[in-house]
């Protein structure tokens, strides 16, 4: 290793970036913009869902119901009593409502006197997700409602009675697993473009002949690089999961020092990624899109970010394990909510190492200073 | 030891499918300048590319310094040896980083020390003239500093073998000249060898051994001395029956080619023409020449194939006092000029100049600031009807066939229907291009797309027809065919042509020339007046052969000459009359001393720097 010649790769790579605005721009907003995006939008709870009421009967019970009905105020939004069902249609079709609930006449007399009756749910099914969750949550309040009203007409207790609590994520807020696992996404994806650019860029120009015509060897040149790109991204970094711990306030439970050190290694694994792509990927708008499309797409699908590891099946399984974001998310969410320690998050951080060998091996040995 | 030599050299791409370079064999010594001149696409690049370590090579011997280069770890040790700067203007360099920051990082690259860094590049940049833009951008430079720029960056570790890929495309005249100075000064004083491609013809004179490619084969490898000086009669006509003689010419004589007014050809006898009223004299054969004789050159037989639908006036082209202004700069300045109906006229100039904001005020583009331009009579928006254009990129569609190419040209002028169809059938049956009708674009040689854009740009029959660099890199037959075309467009169906370029031997081609600099006019005549007034300014031209051209040269600049090295020849610009003896007077021994020709490039070069200071 000729350590000038490295310095000399990332010194120019540093002075390039800053003197070309709008691609230190890039650089950096595409991570932060992607964290802000997807830390939003890609959340799956259902909050604060709009219903409305119909109320035929105006009784105790019917009161009650309502009453209930709009108590979860962090999840459901009860927005008013309106007269008829067909209100009830129009509110969902400008986006008023989600839901409706018909409650008819006679309902508490009904009840009093022993007989069934029915109440009329009426939900939004533009989204299926959000319309079965309404719809639980409403049969759920009917089914309390007639426990209770069991209890009181038998005066005995409901023989077994269920009550869970979510550890780990207490409050069970998606939103913080899903702040955290963007930033394994965000992670992977940023140095991986930024590499695969460097390169690309240099060999659509035809600068790349300098370094091909000149005695650098291309360990050297790559490790330049890769370095640039471990500098950058450690910057990234940083912003990223500032933004995690106090824009989506996710709690950091781990041992900090383990999660900086892992996640500058799987910096590495993808800057390494990103320019072994570029050995195939020639031109810097299929250097960009590849190393979006093929650090994106796996990490969304088989990290544990979006469907349950537990849920895949065989194949899938195999397939989340050949994906460096599956290690680094057990990591990730080993520190940010476990407090997991060093020991048991070993085997994950060799299996990142080893990622990163693998791919720097092989540019090392794809790297030709020769074209074909 | 040889500083190259390469043996069956053979490079094919796309699996053997492409043949680059078929089975050369050429060896180079030190302190060479060896040239590589041939059209785009004949493997000059590839064999650059070779020779420099950077391409894989399917067959034959190279050796560089006497080490095989088959190995990658021999080539790698080899590497500091030399230098290569690519193909294109500016590209190896780093537009954001100033010019000192390039050559720094190339220097590093190449692990000098500190110290020789810092005196090398101020004597770099002090060579190239450099020295005050040290702190600009690369980005910012002009096509010429930039590849002045880049040779500072090849040189700065003091290879011993340069390598450059056409260094000189896309540069104005003014500074192809300085970049052959810095070429020859560093070649002396250093004794480095020097490897390079060019595609401009008339360059190659400046070598010290000539290889003339063609579709991947040496045609020719001699000094050009040599090649020049062989017994080949090249003669010159002028006069009223030029058009006539080279009607004639085609029947009786090698490579008739009209240039203008000037008809040229290689003869053994004159005597089928010496009965016209014209003037013939013998000249000094040149790399076109040879070239063509060995290639050959085909007549393209024409007939008028569109009629132009509406009167032009007899002066198709007025340009009265046009400024244009960008800001506060103002980038054409105060032109006027008439062209004729039928003339063809050129547009020449450095990078920058104004060329290209004129011809887009000409073709309505843009709006003068002020002044007026008239083309066919029309002004402003309606000039677009009446005008064919054809770009230096050519603006085909790569992946449509020669076919749908026309049709969708003559539909977007608005020709339809049956008249569409005859025309296209015609055009294509007089440029030759009836058997690639249904071939795709994309992979058409070089010449045969010129022609097809030509063709597309003429369909709808313009009254005015503007070709920007129309043949950068072409085959010189296949430029002499376009010649023949744009000639016949101009003469029989009275099209006014409009062309721009760089190549000082199509400005030839021209009838009447404007050069322009900095946005103003400095020279407009014909090609003949033009020399003849640059003669004048000049005085003399000499072409002196000596015995170490390299450091005569110098002694003549030191003792007050304006002496330029020319290949191994010295030229020498004289106010008086000189005599050999007065040159061997300060210690040069004079071979031969005769007077020499003024080329257009001495037009040129002239008058942008008479202009300039």
């Amino acid at each position: 290793m000729n350590f000038k010649k490295v310095k000399t790769i990332v010194i120019k790579e540093f002075k390039e970036m800053l003197k070309d605005k709008i691609g230190a721009l890039v650089i950096f907003l595409v991570p932060i913009s992607t964290m802000l995006i997807f830390g939003y939008g890609m959340r799956l709870d259902v909050d604060k869902i709009p219903f409305v009421i119909v109320d035929r009967d105006h009784s105790t019970l019917s009161r009650e119901l309502v009453y209930k009905l709009s108590a979860t105020k962090e999840y459901f939004k009860f927005v008013g009593e309106v007269p008829s069902e067909k209100v009830i249609d129009r509110m969902i079709l400008k986006d008023k409502a989600r839901f409706g609930v018909v409650i008819p006449e006679n309902f508490e007399r009904d009840i009093k006197s022993g007989k069934n009756r029915k109440i009329l749910v009426l939900i939004d099914g533009t989204f299926p997700y959000r319309g079965e969750m309404a719809k639980s949550y409403v049969v759920a309040v009917v089914n309390q409602l007639n426990l209770e009203r069991l209890e009181k007409f038998h005066k005995g207790s409901v023989p077994v009675e269920l009550k869970t609590r979510y550890w780990f994520n207490e409050s069970l807020k998606q939103e913080y697993l899903m702040a955290a696992g963007t930033m394994a996404v965000v992670l992977f994806m940023s140095p991986a473009i930024v590499a695969s650019l460097l390169i690309a860029k240099e060999r659509e120009r035809g600068s790349i002949y300098n370094i091909y015509t000149s005695s650098i060897t291309a360990m050297d040149y790559l490790s330049g690089k890769l370095l640039y790109t471990f500098f950058i991204s450690c910057i990234n970094f940083l912003i990223i999961f500032f933004l995690a711990l106090y824009l989506f306030k996710v709690p950091f439970k781990g041992d900090l020092a383990v999660f900086v050190f892992s996640s500058f290694l799987f910096i590495l694994v993808s800057a390494a990624f990103g320019l072994f792509l570029s050995t195939f990927l020639k031109t810097q708008v299929s250097a960009f899109v590849g190393s979006i499309i093929l650090t994106i797409v796996p990490s969304i699908l088989y990290s544990g970010y979006m469907t349950p590891i537990s849920a895949m099946n065989r194949s899938g399984l195999l397939m989340a394990h050949m994906i460096p974001t599956f290690y680094y998310m057990k990591i990730l969410k080993g520190c940010f909510f476990k407090n997991t320690g060093f020991v048991v998050l070993l085997p994950y951080i060799s299996a990142l190492t080893g990622f990163f060998l693998l791919f720097f091996g092989l540019n090392v040995k794809f790297f030709k200073k020769r074209e074909k | 030891m040889k500083v190259v030599s390469v043996e069956n050299l053979k490079k094919t791409y796309n699996r053997g499918k492409v043949v680059a370079v078929d089975g050369i064999s050429f060896s180079v010594d030190r302190e060479e300048i060896y040239i590589f001149v041939g059209p785009d696409g004949a493997g000059k690049s590839s064999t650059l590319k070779v020779v420099a370590g950077v391409l894989c090579y399917d067959d034959g011997k190279v050796k560089l310094f006497g080490q095989d280069i088959r190995s990658d770890r021999v080539v790698e040790k080899l590497k500091d040896k030399i230098a290569f700067m690519p193909q294109g203007l500016g590209l190896n360099l780093y537009h954001t980083l100033s010019i000192e920051e390039n050559i720094n990082f190339f220097a590093d690259l190449h692990d000098v020390p500190y110290d020789v860094r810092e005196r090398r590049k101020k004597l770099l940049l002090e060579a190239t003239g450099l020295l005050p833009f040290k702190d600009r951008d690369a980005g910012k430079l002009s096509g010429g500093m930039m590849q002045k720029l880049g040779i500072c960056c090849s040189l700065i570790h003091t290879p011993e073998l340069i390598i450059l890929d056409e260094p000189t495309t896309g540069v104005d005249p003014v500074s192809r000249r300085e970049l052959w100075k810095l070429i020859y000064r560093f070649v002396k004083e250093e004794g480095i060898t020097a490897l390079i491609s060019t595609s401009y013809l008339d360059e190659a004179e400046r070598s010290t051994t000539l290889s003339i490619m063609k579709s991947g084969k040496l045609i020719v490898t001699s000094s050009p001395e040599f090649l020049l000086e062989k017994k080949i009669d090249v003669y010159e006509a002028e006069g009223e029956d030029v058009e006539k003689a080279y009607d004639i010419a085609w029947g009786c004589f090698k490579i008739p080619r009209l240039k203008g007014k000037v008809l040229r050809f290689v003869a053994d006898d004159i005597s089928p023409v010496s009965n016209l009223s014209l003037s013939v004299k013998k000249v000094e054969p040149s790399v076109e020449d040879v070239f063509l004789l060995n290639t050959g050159l085909k007549r393209v037989k024409l007939e008028p194939f569109f009629k132009i639908s509406f009167d032009i006036p007899d002066e198709a082209i007025v340009a009265k006092n046009v400024v244009k202004n960008f800001g506060n700069f103002t980038a054409v300045d105060n032109v006027s000029f008439t062209v004729k109906k039928g003339e063809i006229f050129g547009l020449l100039g450095p990078n920058g100049a104004g060329k290209t904001t004129l011809i887009k005020m000409m073709t309505g583009l843009y709006n003068p600031t002020s002044g007026e331009c008239f083309i066919a009579g029309f002004k402003g928006e309606k000039i677009k009807q009446v005008i064919g254009y054809m770009s230096q990129k050519f603006s085909l569609y790569s992946d449509l066939t020669v076919y749908e190419n026309m049709v969708l040209w003559g539909k977007i002028y608005n020709v339809h229907g049956a008249i569409l169809k005859s025309r296209i059938k015609e055009a294509l049956r007089m440029v030759d291009l009836e058997k690639y009708r249904n071939s795709v674009v994309e992979s058409l040689p070089l010449g045969i797309k010129q022609r097809l854009a030509l063709m597309c740009a003429v369909i709808h029959g313009p009254a005015v027809l503007f070709l920007d660099e129309p043949t950068s890199g072409v085959d010189p037959a296949e430029r002499d065919a376009f010649w023949q075309i744009i000639r016949f467009l101009a003469r029989e169906i009275s099209v006014t042509v409009i062309v721009t370029t760089h190549y000082m031997d199509e400005a030839e081609y021209c009838d009447r020339i404007l050069l322009m600099n900095r946005g103003r006019t400095i020279a407009f005549g014909t090609p003949s007046s033009l020399k003849s007034e640059t003669l004048k300014k000049i005085g003399m031209i000499y072409e002196v052969k000596t015995e170490n051209p390299f450091s005569d040269v110098d002694k003549l600049t030191k003792k007050g000459f304006n002496a330029v090295l020319y290949g191994r020849k010295i030229r020498i610009y004289s106010k008086g009359i000189l005599s050999p003896s007065e040159i061997e007077k300060i210690g040069v021994k004079v071979f031969s001393f005769k007077e020499g020709d003024v080329s257009m490039e001495d037009v040129f070069v002239f008058a942008v720097g008479s202009d300039e200071f």
